[in-house]
């Protein structure tokens, strides 16, 4: 049995009904006042509004062009990278055509879809890499529109790293919104005219409880919660280099869970030495303080395999293997955002530019899907085309399961086609007969 | 401009509020007391009072009374859906590549451990539902597939009970609506709760699929059946008719469109249409679908006809038309389409091999039907050398540090003084003051990585 050296004090909020309701809200007001709405919330919110809501590609270029080189030399590293990965998902997706029976053809069709709606947060950190997960993959998986949004913390302007990120992504639209209404004005397409088909993005709960509310009426990539990490160390990890990568994620959030799954006890108890310290060392250490007294766990497991299937219970966003035998952990693993082997690759890598993405599915939701990738915006569909000879089986199929299921209409619809293609042919079972009927 | 010849009289919907409190409330109520409470739900909705889970000898008892053709028939069309689903399965790739000197990314496809599959009770006998799901389910490579049906006499539904042992399914229980949602949702009798919950049921179904969604993964919201019929002058209206008032028997509230550039075969379809449908034996439900919810829309030529299709973006969309090649490139919002006089869309509601769990509502806007995929995770994974980190671990941490995330960039900044402890950084790398833990902790083998802590 897994013992925990460490348990979290509190579970992260879920469902609050009051983020419900004032969502809800938001909602409504947009459908029924339209445009009207977001103008009058937009110059409540900002003393200084700037009334202006699309940022041109001019504006977006001149403002981004204000960091320095450097970090514009690794945004355009890291947009090539995320952009590179996402084209490789697409091509390791296929359409194809296959004669499953003597004259029926089945296809798989893969069609992006219309209108991509891409959500990059505002808050506490500028998430230039966000804008580049969401559109560039977006772009990738062959979506011929893409509306980006992100909030302005005065009404008048935007970081400038963020907006650098942007303009290497070049989305058709680009708004300064955030929160519901930002999703709301994507869904239903409003100052737009192109209402997204699909919206990604993390968000604060506003933002995700719009998301998971319209979803039905918009295809979301995951519910997005607080940032989750786990780390698998056995007793070769380096329990400083742990103490570190766990502090970086739980810089997140104050709800951030970060989670140690070890086999080695010394190994454990010299990271919960360490951790204190390590955070202390940052500027700013408060919020990983919180995220590690209250959500942080120690799990200490007999072997490799309680560890892994303690691992995949969690199913974390984030799982980070520094320990021997990589791919033993590579194939053994199932459940989780994306994998980080070896001490040489840490997680943030990959959420600012490896090139893997890092919008990834949070409180187990890696149970049932990976994070955003080509596929979220590509819809996998199917055609069929049958030659008339064909209909002499599968006709005949279908309207006997048909009669089976009670379903009388479906069995006639085949019968038609059975006393057309086969006009002198009997048949040993019941084939209705339309010209009888008729007369 | 597109005109109606005939317009919906009525649109779908109402008494979601009502439906949504409800089935809260039951959830509530299944989640806090667990596998009583759903004894009682089923008693007191089905009048079922025995075990859930049905053994194997219970199923042979279920399935002995089913006919040999039918049985042939349901083999058939396994085998067709399967291998359909199998051909899918091999399209998707795992792949791995060098993205970057010493930077290795990869995707890795891997199916969720436990798959809940509905198949709905009620006016029909959904064998194949239960064939496109467990099939479809196991082809994905699921390891343990839980399929629940309503209680029926004895067990289930026979020919549902016959498609669910040659799709399968690892688990068989007589439990239907919402409590049986709920049950596949937390793992009750089985012991293993669903990760992803599958298959078309009525509006309580669909509402706890809604709720649950987030906690559970689903297919597809699943709204009342839809299609679609693309016709020009060519097409025979008797077949166009007939094949209407086929999807039209599903419900008193499942919509038919038919969408043509011929003002006679339109008119002359209206004008069957009444005749077909009150040949049949009972007749109610597609008169009433066809009255409250059918349409025919006359546009002036085929690329408007693909325009109004692609807004509906019905589940299904049949074309009968010159020119397949063109509707199959142009068309981008449906489920499922079939091409051509000779493919009925019954043929793939039973049969053919492609899934007939579609997305409707305007869903196929941004998702396709049930597939393989929908039971795959695509993750990724990546491992970087050492030698790799002194570029990756630069942009990062530059990166980190203009997007305000200290934390992030010191991950970075550890591995750049130690993996290049003579290095004089021309950018902020942290100096860690710490130092390295005085023992040596073995590095990780395969990594090879220098020390100190600079």
């Amino acid at each position: 049995m897994p013992v925990h050296l460490k348990k979290a004090l509190k579970t992260p909020e879920t469902d609050s009904r009051e983020t419900r309701e004032i969502v809800e809200r938001i909602l409504d007001d947009v459908q029924q006042n339209g445009e009207e709405a977001y103008l009058r919330h937009y110059g409540q919110k900002f003393k200084n509004w700037s009334q202006k809501l699309i940022l041109e590609p001019a504006e977006i270029a001149a403002h981004g062009s204000r960091i320095p080189d450097q970090v514009k030399k690794d945004l355009q590293f890291a947009y090539a990278q995320v952009y590179g990965f996402a084209v490789k998902q697409r091509e390791s997706m296929h359409e194809f055509e296959t004669e499953i029976y003597p004259g029926v053809t089945l296809g798989q069709r893969l069609i992006p879809c219309n209108c991509a709606g891409c959500y990059i947060p505002g808050g506490r950190f500028a998430h230039a890499a966000s804008a580049i997960m969401s559109i560039a993959t977006a772009r990738a998986a062959g979506v011929p529109f893409v509306v980006a949004v992100s909030p302005s913390h005065d009404g008048r302007t935007i970081d400038p790293a963020i907006l650098y990120a942007v303009s290497l992504c070049q989305p058709d639209v680009f708004m300064m919104m955030g929160g519901a209404h930002a999703i709301a004005a994507m869904a239903y397409g409003h100052f737009t005219g192109r209402p997204a088909d699909v919206i990604v993005g993390p968000g604060n709960r506003f933002v995700a409880e719009a998301k998971r509310i319209l979803f039905g009426q918009i295809g979301i990539d995951v519910f997005a919660g607080p940032t989750e990490s786990l780390v698998l160390a056995d007793d070769s990890a380096d329990p400083y280099v742990v103490a570190i990568d766990l502090m970086s994620q739980a810089e997140h959030g104050y709800d951030s869970p970060v989670w140690l799954v070890t086999d080695s006890e010394a190994l454990a108890q010299k990271v919960m030495d360490l951790m204190p310290t390590v955070i202390n060392e940052l500027p700013d250490p408060e919020v990983a303080t919180a995220a590690w007294n209250d959500y942080g766990e120690v799990v200490l497991c007999s072997d490799r395999e309680e560890m892994a299937r303690v691992s995949d219970d969690y199913a974390a966003e984030h799982v980070q293997v520094i320990a021997a035998d990589l791919p033993w952990w590579l194939k053994r693993l199932t459940n989780y955002g994306s994998l980080f082997l070896g001490e040489g690759c840490t997680v943030p890598y990959g959420d600012k530019t490896t090139g893997t993405n890092h919008i990834l599915p949070t409180k187990k939701a890696a149970r049932y899907s990976g994070g955003l990738s080509v596929g979220k915006f590509i819809k996998t569909v199917t055609y069929q085309q049958l030659s008339k000879a064909a209909n002499r089986k599968i006709g005949a199929v279908a309207s006997r399961i048909s009669r089976i299921e009670g379903m009388e209409g479906h069995a006639r619809a085949a019968d038609l086609r059975l006393r057309r293609y086969f006009p002198d042919e009997n048949f040993d079972f019941e084939v209705y007969d339309f010209n009888a009927e008729r007369d | 401009m597109p005109v109606y010849l005939k317009k919906a009289a009525k649109s779908a919907a109402a008494d979601q509020e009502k439906t949504r409190a409800n089935v809260e409330k039951m959830l509530a109520d299944i989640r806090k007391r667990g596998e009583s409470a759903v004894r009682e739900y089923a008693a007191a909705f089905d009048n079922w009072r025995r075990d859930f889970i049905l053994t194997d000898a219970a199923i042979d008892a279920c399935i002995a009374g089913v006919p040999q053709q039918v049985r042939d028939d349901i083999a058939f069309a396994y085998d067709q859906v399967y291998s359909f689903a199998a051909k899918q399965r091999q399209s998707m790739l795992a792949f791995e590549t060098e993205s970057y000197p010493g930077v290795t990314l990869g995707q890795r496809l891997v199916p969720c451990r436990c798959a809940g599959c509905y198949v709905p009770g009620g006016r029909f006998a959904h064998a194949a539902s239960a064939i496109m799901s467990v099939a479809t389910a196991k082809a994905a490579g699921v390891p343990f597939v839980v399929a629940c049906s309503p209680p029926r006499g004895d067990g289930i539904n026979p020919a549902v009970a016959y498609a669910l042992k040659l799709a399968r399914a690892d688990a068989v229980l007589a439990l239907g609506g919402v409590q049986a949602i709920a049950a596949m949702a937390f793992g009750l009798f089985t012991d293993k709760p669903a990760d992803i919950i599958v298959g078309p049921g009525n509006a309580l179904v669909a509402e706890a699929k809604r709720l649950l969604f987030g906690e559970i993964g689903i297919d597809v919201f699943a709204g009342p059946t839809e299609s679609m019929i693309i016709a020009d002058r060519t097409a025979d209206p008797m077949l166009v008719a007939v094949d209407l008032v086929s999807q039209a028997e599903h419900g008193v509230d499942s919509p038919v469109w038919l969408v043509t550039d011929a003002d006679m075969l339109a008119q002359t379809v209206i004008d069957i249409m009444p005749g077909v449908i009150n040949d049949l034996p009972a007749p109610k439900t597609a008169a009433a679908a066809w009255r409250d919810f059918g349409e025919v829309i006359l546009c002036r030529d085929r690329e408007e006809m693909a325009r109004v299709s692609d807004e509906y973006a019905a589940e299904h969309v049949q074309v009968m038309a010159d020119d397949l090649n063109w509707y199959l490139q142009r068309l981008e919002n449906y489920g499922s389409l079939f091409l051509g006089e000779a493919c009925t869309v019954a043929y793939g509601d039973k049969v053919s091999g492609t899934n007939h769990i579609l997305p409707t509502k305007k869903a196929g806007r941004y998702s396709g039907g049930l597939n393989v995929g929908k039971f795959i995770k695509t993750l990724t994974y990546q491992k970087l050398t050492p030698q790799a980190n002194h570029r990756i671990a630069a942009v990062a941490s530059r990166i980190s540090r203009v997007e305000g995330m200290e934390g992030h960039a010191r991950a970075a900044d550890i591995r750049l003084r130690r993996y290049f402890p003579n290095e004089r950084f021309d950018f902020e790398v942290y100096d860690h003051r710490i130092d390295a833990p005085e023992k040596t902790y073995g590095k990780n083998d395969s990594q090879g990585a220098g020390s100190g802590s600079g």
